[in-house]
């Protein structure tokens, strides 16, 4: 691809940056409609309850208040609806507990939505919420993976027997335990993966609109507008999408959690409606941790069979994963797809994945950055590690004599995965490389002296994204000569408007600021499927590049009569197209004003289906000094060296990649949501969930080691997750090493923070 | 937050009075605590008084052998004083680590001490330094001011007037964070004066602030981070516990502050 000014593997800085950083982004929060009502929801108390509303009189009456809408006033909508069942191994499909609007009398999680009290402010919305009497009844409570297991647990749902949601088999079992009976070793593992809250800075909210023709205009964050429009209209007011114009201004984060339905969603519109006034509902940062899905949760039994040399043999891993109380929209796909990505970057030829997903009493589960191959990719690289530990090889000798090679590109996993590209090796010997690996010893030693344990470990990953059902991109060149791009993916923070014109400049060569990106307004582009799996550069980029090819061979041939010339005669260059070698040109503008220029010359689309998953891949070396007196862990040296096929932007793609390592790292020292017995949440606010801050972060050094995509015509993979994949096994391999080196310590599950540490180091000694 | 009365007294005599006649009143000092938990409709007092509009009760002055200091001055105001960086550098880098930018800026060393908060740093630091705590109507030992978990000597609307802080100790406070709240979950704060050592523990007893003698003994006779070497360190039975730190790590963690705490004073 010839190099343009604005276009592919630019380092330009971000175009959005400027409205960011000097505060005038505009966010749904920031949008308030003429006459709006205010919503405040009635949350449950416990974790597992049957109730009975008491009279709603009071509450109707108190000063200001609109409307207080119960279970009766919704129950003709229809359910939130679970788009991502798993089968059982069986072949059944399991059914999903209904999950209403509101609920009629039972409750099964802390938090979970009662009532929607709708007033002129919202304190008058709080005082009527007050003066609802509501007769509670407390039931039996699963409040953890291991509690829904247990034998005899009560049942989060009388439909669900072991609380089981599904039970899933990917593999080849016999074949699989045929390999096991006979290996010459077997090493196991039993790894956590600890349960997170997406923390964007951007709380949910919704402004839905009664409109004069009987239409709706909402108001909302999401990750696409599209989506949330299709499923408010199919699935639960059961009506036409066209009947909602869902529009999504700027974002403040999403990492998976904002693609989801939420009940206050139908609940403002449905109040919006019986109102005839625009309703208005912002969470706050508290309700955030109980009305915003959580990500991860497994807890994971792994086995390798290997032979005398090392040589992994097969895997078998069981994963129990916290699906929450109800199927969340995507809930059960994600341990699924984590599963696909089992065997990660080694070549073993039998292995299976038995996914179970549970219930519990608890909010429900979705994707949060990752969804999945973070957990895959710890439980691998976590494992590996132990493995070399526990038969004395060398964890980076272990993992070279099992990669699979680049000559044996493209590879077919056991779970069905093609992967197209790869060169593990040579990402792990240049991470290694950076990070003096060699070195280390020296490092270890001189930290001893001052009393301080020095650990190194890496993990390297690779994970599945960017695929799936095509995006249309729409291109079109306005009568100033200016392009625009409109798209039904949605920019989250990542800066899609820069990305996507950079593609569109490849072809145009127009600077960025005559470029506008239009997104989040389902009444300005027809489709869309949103921003998830790391899938808009690849999937929704690649339908702007060739969109905006074709319509620069457009302009060349509206350019071509004009000119009087061949249309090979001629190049686009500075908003004009020209006959090469000479100074006969003619402007966008002056094109878009021939008798020719009909719309449809000036307007293309295009859409990109990919035939599999991109598959990025990288190594993550940390290196950590840990004070035994207080078990703090410092990381000294961040090194991340990714393969990412092509970059588009080298900045944009430091920034994806700091951002999830920070996500990884986070994940893997501090964070973790934890519940009590009760399923009353000890971590509902930043005072008890560690949030990592900047002074947590190591200065990253971060280079890729590209090898193109076969995939997609631009090359390029999926950038958006990978991050968050690599981080945490690298981190914790690395805190393992030092405590090992130490103390003969051989695993720590995460969150690794100081307590943990402090604990283990005190009972080994 | 509900409905409440606000009051901006200009006197300290004003706010004295306000207090008398009005019933379910609050003081309002910095806000760092009282307002997050009105937000939360966890406390609805019905009158607020705001005291940070009364002059006298503002300031950092050196009397004597003494710095005294205003009750409504502010964290940074005591992180960035001159007078308490010369005489007590210890204290002025306890008040510079409290919260963030924000809450210095806010928050005030009457309104910290008035809370309690088994969490906050000023009560171990004054209760070390042997500050005394004036009121509207009287004076205080640290020692008697500080009574357990968010409690102190304080009548119904009395109001803390000023500290003083008696300087020429070798003074120096160190603490372990609460990884999630940046709260300390342990700190120690430790004085030396002459021959007298005071070792003050916050964050980490099940009744507050309190003293741990038996380090304070040792350190007598070696003003020395090895003197607490065998000093067992105070029971866990006495100490916090939770998510975030057992009793026992609490426990051992006083013991590493203290060290810390020692080695800082002592200029080494």
């Amino acid at each position: 691809m010839r190099p343009m000014k604005f276009g592919m593997g630019q380092a330009l800085t971000r175009v959005e940056d400027h409205r960011f950083i000097t505060g005038s982004g505009h966010y749904a929060t920031d949008y308030h409609a003429k006459g709006e009502l205010q919503a405040f929801v009635l949350r449950s108390p416990y974790a597992s309850a049957t109730f009975r509303m008491g009279s709603l009189d009071a509450a109707r009456a108190m000063p200001g208040v609109a409307a207080v809408i119960t279970h009766v006033d919704v129950a003709h909508l229809g359910d939130l609806p679970c788009q991502a069942p798993v089968k059982n191994s069986d072949g059944s499909t399991p059914r999903a507990p209904s999950y209403p609007v509101l609920p009629k009398d039972r409750v099964f999680h802390v938090g979970e939505a009662v009532a929607f009290i709708v007033a002129e402010t919202l304190n008058q919305a709080r005082d009527a919420a007050e003066a609802i009497d509501i007769k509670w009844s407390a039931m039996p409570v699963v409040s953890e993976i291991a509690d829904a297991r247990k034998k005899g647990a009560p049942l989060v749902h009388e439909a669900a027997p072991g609380n089981v949601a599904f039970d899933h088999l990917m593999g080849d079992k016999a074949k699989t335990d045929a390999v096991f009976a006979k290996a010459a070793r077997v090493v196991s593992l039993d790894v956590v993966n600890n349960r997170l809250i997406a923390n964007y800075m951007e709380t949910r909210s919704i402004v839905a609109e009664p409109k004069k023709d009987g239409k709706f205009l909402i108001t909302l964050g999401s990750q696409g507008s599209h989506g949330l429009r299709n499923t408010l209209a199919k699935f639960i007011f059961k009506t036409d999408p066209a009947n909602f114009r869902v529009v999504t201004p700027d974002v403040g984060g999403g990492f998976g959690t904002k693609t989801f339905m939420y009940r206050e969603y139908p609940l403002a519109v449905f109040a919006a409606g019986k109102l005839g006034r625009p309703v208005r509902w912002a969470s706050d940062r508290t309700e955030h941790f109980f009305a915003c899905a959580h990500g991860r949760d497994n807890l994971t039994r792994c086995e390798m069979a290997l032979d005398e040399r090392g040589k992994f043999l097969a895997l078998r891993v069981e994963i129990d994963a916290n699906m929450g109380a109800y199927l969340s929209q995507y809930g059960p796909y994600i341990p699924w797809l984590g599963a696909t990505m089992l065997t990660g970057v080694y070549d073993i030829k039998a292995g299976y994945a038995r996914v179970r997903g549970l219930f519990t009493n608890s909010v429900p589960f979705d994707a949060y950055r990752g969804a999945g191959r973070p957990e895959a990719a710890y439980m691998l690289e976590r494992f590996v590690d132990y493995i070399a530990d526990e038969i004395g090889m060398d964890r980076i000798k272990l993992r070279k004599l099992n990669f699979i090679k680049p000559a044996r590109m493209p590879y077919k996993t056991v779970t069905g995965r093609v992967y197209d590209t790869g060169e593990f090796a040579g990402h792990l010997d240049r991470a290694m490389e950076i990070a003096e690996w060699k070195g280390f010893p020296a490092r270890a030693r001189s930290a001893r002296k001052v009393g301080k344990l020095r650990g190194i470990g890496l993990g390297v990953y690779i994970e599945a994204c960017g695929g799936g059902s095509p995006e249309p991109a729409y291109v079109s060149l306005e009568k100033d000569g200016t392009a625009t791009v409109r798209i039904g993916t949605q920019s989250n923070g990542q800066g899609h408007e820069t990305a996507y014109a950079q593609l569109v400049s490849q072809h145009l060569d127009l600077p960025l600021d005559k470029i506008r990106v239009k997104q989040g307004d389902t009444n300005d582009t027809p489709t869309g499927l949103g921003t998830g799996g790391s899938r808009s550069i690849p999937v929704g980029g690649s339908g702007v590049m060739k969109a905006a090819e074709l319509l620069a061979t457009n302009l060349k041939t509206l350019a071509a009569e004009k000119l009087e010339a061949g249309i090979g005669d001629l190049e686009i260059s500075g908003g004009a197209v020209r006959i090469a070698g000479t100074d006969r040109r003619i402007t966008f503008a002056e094109i878009a004003a021939l008798p020719g220029a009909k719309k449809d010359m000036l307007s293309t689309t295009a859409a990109f289906a990919p035939p599999e998953a991109t598959y990025p891949n990288g190594t993550h070396v940390c290196e950590v000094e840990i004070d035994p007196e207080t078990g703090e862990t410092r990381i000294v040296n961040f090194v991340i060296v990714d393969d990412f096929g092509v970059t588009l932007n080298p900045i944009l793609l430091a920034g994806q990649i700091h951002g999830g390592a920070a996500q990884g790292i986070g994940q893997a020292m501090i964070e973790r949501y934890v519940q009590d017995e009760n399923g009353q949440i000890l971590t509902a606010s930043f005072l008890d969930y560690a949030m990592p801050r900047a002074d947590d972060m190591p200065s990253f050094t971060f280079e890729t080691r590209n090898v193109p995509s076969t995939t997609n015509a631009m090359g390029l993979k999926g950038a958006g997750e990978a991050g968050t994949i690599g981080a945490a096994p690298a981190v914790v391999n690395a805190i393992v090493d030092a405590l090992r080196r130490a103390k003969g310590i051989s695993h720590v599950d995460m969150p690794a923070n100081a307590q943990t540490i402090w604990e283990v180091l005190r009972s080994a000694t | 937050m509900y409905n409440f009365d606000f009051h901006r007294p200009s006197t300290l005599r004003q706010a004295n009075g306000l207090m008398g006649k009005l019933e379910d009143a609050k003081l309002l000092a910095g806000g760092q605590t009282l307002l997050p938990t009105m937000k939360q409709r966890l406390a609805s007092p019905g009158q607020v008084v705001d005291l940070g509009g009364i002059p006298e009760l503002a300031g950092i002055e050196q009397k004597g052998r003494n710095l005294v200091i205003g009750a409504m001055t502010t964290h940074a105001e005591v992180a960035g004083s001159a007078l308490v960086k010369a005489a007590l550098p210890g204290l002025a880098a306890l008040a510079g680590s409290i919260g963030d930018p924000h809450v210095r800026n806010r928050g005030t060393i009457g309104g910290s001490i008035a809370n309690n908060d088994p969490a906050a740093d000023y009560p171990g630091g004054l209760l070390a330094l042997g500050a005394t705590i004036v009121t509207n109507k009287r004076r205080l030992a640290a020692s008697d001011f500080f009574t357990g978990l968010f409690s102190t000597a304080l009548d119904e609307g009395e109001i803390i007037t000023k500290v003083i802080v008696p300087t020429g100790a070798k003074f120096a406070y160190a603490k372990f964070r609460n990884p999630a709240s940046r709260y300390a979950m342990v700190g120690v704060a430790v004085a030396k004066k002459g021959g007298k050592v005071a070792v003050a523990v916050t964050g980490a007893g099940s009744d507050g602030v309190f003293r741990w003698e038996a380090a304070e003994a040792a350190l007598q006779k070696r003003f020395s981070a090895k003197a607490l070497d065998g000093v067992a360190t105070p029971s866990a039975k006495n100490l916090n516990g939770d998510i975030h730190a057992s009793a026992d790590y609490r426990s051992h963690l006083i013991g590493v502050m203290a060290r810390r705490a020692v080695t800082t004073a002592s200029g080494k």
